[in-house]
């Protein structure tokens, strides 16, 4: 069965009216628990997962599992660019210009453009994944140790990119805070306990969700009810709900980019997500004319992160339908609602039950339509969210992120965490100290770590090995010449400046 | 004194309310279970654990006249979800699922555990235990464990993809480079998921995983078991024609991720009889039987006694071990 048969298939099995339901269901559910911080799409799946043994179709559950993972994406970039809040890994950087718009009233466009941009990369996702995933999946497998050193480095020089304040010392400063505290806990590779003072809450590490709210959400909240101007700032400056076309033309070849690397990236199982928002950010500041902009509100800075974010929770589902390997723990969430349903996911998947592979495929097209119709008219709704006075606001958000962090492990030290990261990066910020290069160093630094040692143990200590396969050696290569680059365009501008 | 409602009468009469009341049969006298029973996974939805608790959570609803909710506390390796059940009011309202793997009788010599995995659990029963297949990727050039044991002897060391340092996976490779007499090198990943998905992209020369995470890739041809590690041959297919560790004459514990339920110790052996025999007419359900066989988990059944027992043996037996190849830290 060719590809466009199977899909037709899929179509007239998703368009019932149950397995439509469910989609939106899935959407809405998505959507809701994405714009509130720290409830992620795992914890969703888990709770509903009792309540899907009553459904016979198993094609109906997945669809609205797949709902609620996806339309996650879309909701998250809501708190990213209205309360300065990520609510994972990939929507730290849709933070950095998109809460920059919402300051200066563009909360409206920025909303639109992350909404619009989402379902075309989604969309463009969907069809890659139609018609190339077989030959992709086998590249993601080429991927090993070596090669996840050299992206996790690659991105690591990239989250510099990211350091949009004056001071680039306090940048890096923040990278290696950010290392640092990557590496509490128990290390997977040599087996050693770090930094965890014998509290077992910390054996397995800091959770990211913990370290986001408390350096974005709760932090923010601590200055902005200090300063209290910029309350009256954001309330009173809010502007156009929709895009300008100009902010669309702007934005379209940085959706189509963003949406390309997220789709790639996405495939990788394991950090994909991050690496594909902060690749997309940073190509982009590349090649823009005016890379100043960036970090100051610059609409590409949300388009190309937003559509990275959403084509890659798409391509992560290759690996899964195609080879039956799960790319993050949601993904995995999904192979376990697959396997209590009797379907083994893996290569087989199309060929014993194509119903559900073309099915979930069909309902991802038409779940983007949907998330689309949901989330641009509530854009009105959320901006005036910031209208409210902000010391309920603020109230409101702290009880969401204590939930929030609380609901991932269901461990009150998540909170008590959150609470002292929050006071932390309340100090750090009146210091000009930016908490963004510390998130992604945060994440990065365990994978470039543990890939260096794995891949050092397989290649019997032979460094060379990095250079001789042949995907590391290309992006450390890429990594060098960024380097090298940044170093020409400082020498250069500090020389214009002498002149 | 006839002033307002408060009279002594009023009051005698609800001291004697209160007196009785508190001469009722308290809570663990009364019918168990009367409430929702938790069974603690410690571990991230989705996993093997936590798939198996779902499975039981939902047969039991024919057997068990509560519910039996999973709750997720993941963390520290598994310690996070053990310390809260060990801590737990032992009412029989708070069990966990899990018990008897890794984390009560390895992590115990090298980490340093906030409760005692012996003494602080009573336990229930054993309803699985996972084996560990090795593997080769289809890339390999050996076909069986004996062609695979002589190239690791000729090229000197082999790698083999594991679970994270010190967990049950990596002590197995580590013990089978240790009987058959090659180097084994533990690759550690951050789990068996993704150390399968590293052996089936052909980073490493071999690898364990458990039977569900390996059979989808043996179906497909990408992946080649060459040897199971307990002491029968799993009769599940595709899994029936590979040899058991043990006729290779290995002699000592098997390795499998044994997932059984425990309690809280102090929990009463009523209940404890009670839970036992629920779970036992959950083990030999049909609808479970099905589920489990669909997502390749065997079903292992021990009971409570016999079950406590095996946890302390396989405890001391990898103590051994763990001592023998210098990973004992306590």
């Amino acid at each position: 069965m060719n590809s466009i048969q199977g899909l037709l298939n899929g179509f007239s099995n998703v368009v019932t009216p149950t397995n439509l339901s469910f989609t939106f269901i899935g959407c809405l559910l998505g959507t809701i628990i994405g714009v509130l911080p720290g409830l992620g799409p795992v914890a969703t799946m888990a709770l509903l997962l009792p309540l899907t043994y009553k459904i016979s179709s198993p094609t109906t559950t997945v669809v609205m599992m797949a709902g609620i993972y996806y339309g996650a994406m879309y909701g998250g970039s809501t708190t990213s660019i209205l309360l300065n809040i990520p609510g994972e890994a990939a929507s730290v950087i849709t933070c950095i210009d998109g809460h920059e718009m919402a300051k200066q009233g563009k909360a409206g466009p920025a909303l639109g453009i992350a909404a619009i941009g989402s379902f075309i990369a989604g969309t463009i996702s969907v069809i890659g994944l139609t018609f190339v995933a077989p030959p992709l999946a086998e590249i993601a497998l080429k991927f090993g140790p070596a090669e996840y050193f050299s992206l996790a480095t690659l991105g690591l020089v990239l989250a510099t990119y990211l350091i949009s304040g004056k001071s680039v010392i306090k940048g890096f400063i923040m990278v290696i805070f950010g290392l640092f505290l990557g590496t509490i806990g128990l290390d997977p590779v040599s087996g050693s306990m770090r930094f965890t003072l014998d509290i077992p809450a910390l054996y397995g590490g800091i959770d990211f969700v913990t370290l986001a709210m408390g350096f974005f959400g709760i932090a923010e909240m601590l200055t902005n009810l200090e300063k209290q101007e910029s309350i009256q700032v954001i309330a009173t400056k809010i502007g156009r709900i929709y895009p300008t076309l100009k902010e669309w033309a702007d934005s379209l070849m940085a959706i189509l980019r963003g949406s390309f690397v997220g789709f790639f990236l996405g495939i990788l199982p394991g950090g994909g997500g991050v690496m594909a928002s902060l690749l997309s950010y940073a190509l982009e500041k590349r090649l823009s004319r005016h890379p100043e902009r960036f970090g100051k509100g610059a609409i590409e800075g949300v388009a190309a992160p937003e559509s990275a974010n959403n084509a890659g929770a798409t391509s992560s589902f290759i690996p899964l339908l195609t080879l039956g390997i799960p790319g993050n723990t949601s993904i995995a969430m999904i192979f376990a609602v697959l396997l209590i349903a009797g379907i083994q996911p893996g290569p087989f998947l199309i060929v014993e039950h194509p119903e559900v592979f073309w099915s979930v495929i069909a309902s991802m097209y038409i779940g983007n339509v949907m998330l689309l119709a949901l989330n641009l008219p509530l854009i009105g709704l959320w901006v005036q969210l910031l209208k409210i006075p902000y010391s309920l606001l603020a109230t409101i958000i702290s009880l969401l992120c204590l939930i929030g962090v609380y609901s991932v492990q269901n461990n009150i030290f998540d909170v008590i965490f959150m609470i002292i990261f929050g006071v932390v990066g309340y100090l750090l910020r009146k210091f000009d100290f930016e908490a963004g290069p510390l998130l992604l160093a945060f994440v990065l630094g365990p994978i470039c770590e543990r890939s260096l040692v794995r891949a050092l143990m397989i290649s019997e200590g032979k460094i060379s090995v990095f250079l001789t396969r042949p995907i590391s050696a290309v992006m450390l290569s890429i990594t060098a010449i960024l380097v090298v680059l940044s170093v020409i365009d400082s020498i250069k501008r500090s020389k214009s400046q002498n002149m | 004194m006839r002033r307002g409602n408060f009279s002594l009468k009023g009051l005698l009469g609800v001291l004697l309310i209160v007196t009785l009341m508190s001469l009722l049969p308290s809570e663990s006298n009364a019918a168990y279970p009367e409430k929702a029973i938790e069974l603690v996974v410690p571990n991230p939805p989705g996993g093997s654990t936590d798939v198996l608790a779902r499975l039981v959570s939902k047969t039991a609803a024919k057997y068990v006249p509560q519910p039996i909710v999973v709750i997720n506390k993941a963390g520290g390796s598994e310690v996070i979800g053990r310390e809260y059940v060990a801590h737990a009011k032992p009412d029989g309202y708070t069990l966990l699922m899990g018990y008897g793997s890794g984390a009560d009788v390895v992590s115990p010599y090298n980490m340093k555990l906030p409760y005692d995995p012996l003494t602080d659990f009573k336990a229930i029963c054993r309803f699985s235990a996972h084996p560990y297949v090795l593997c080769v990727p289809s890339s390999s050039p050996y076909s069986t464990f004996e062609e695979l044991v002589d190239a690791a002897k000729k090229k000197g060391s082999l790698t083999i993809a594991s679970a994270i340092k010190g967990s049950l996976s990596d002590l197995c490779s580590q013990v089978l480079g240790l009987r058959f007499e090659f180097k084994a090198v533990p690759i550690g990943f951050s789990g068996g998921a993704e150390a399968v998905t590293n052996l089936v992209g052909g980073q490493t020369d071999a690898g364990l995983g458990h039977p569900s995470e390996v059979v989808g890739h043996i179906k497909a041809g990408r992946l080649r078991p060459l040897l199971v590690t307990s002491k029968e041959r799993i009769q599940i297919s595709p899994f029936q024609g590979i040899p058991s560790l043990f006729e290779k004459g290995y002699d000592g514990p098997e390795f499998a991720a044994v997932k059984g339920v425990g309690a809280p110790n102090g929990v009463s052996d009523d209940i404890v009889g009670y839970l036992e025999e629920k779970f036992k007419l959950v083990s030999e359900d049909q609808e479970f039987i099905d589920g489990m066989n669909q997502v390749v988990q065997p079903i292992l059944w021990m009971g409570a006694k016999e079950f406590q027992a095996y946890v302390a043996d396989l405890n001391t037996a990898y103590g051994k071990y763990m001592r023998e190849l210098g990973m004992a830290k306590y």
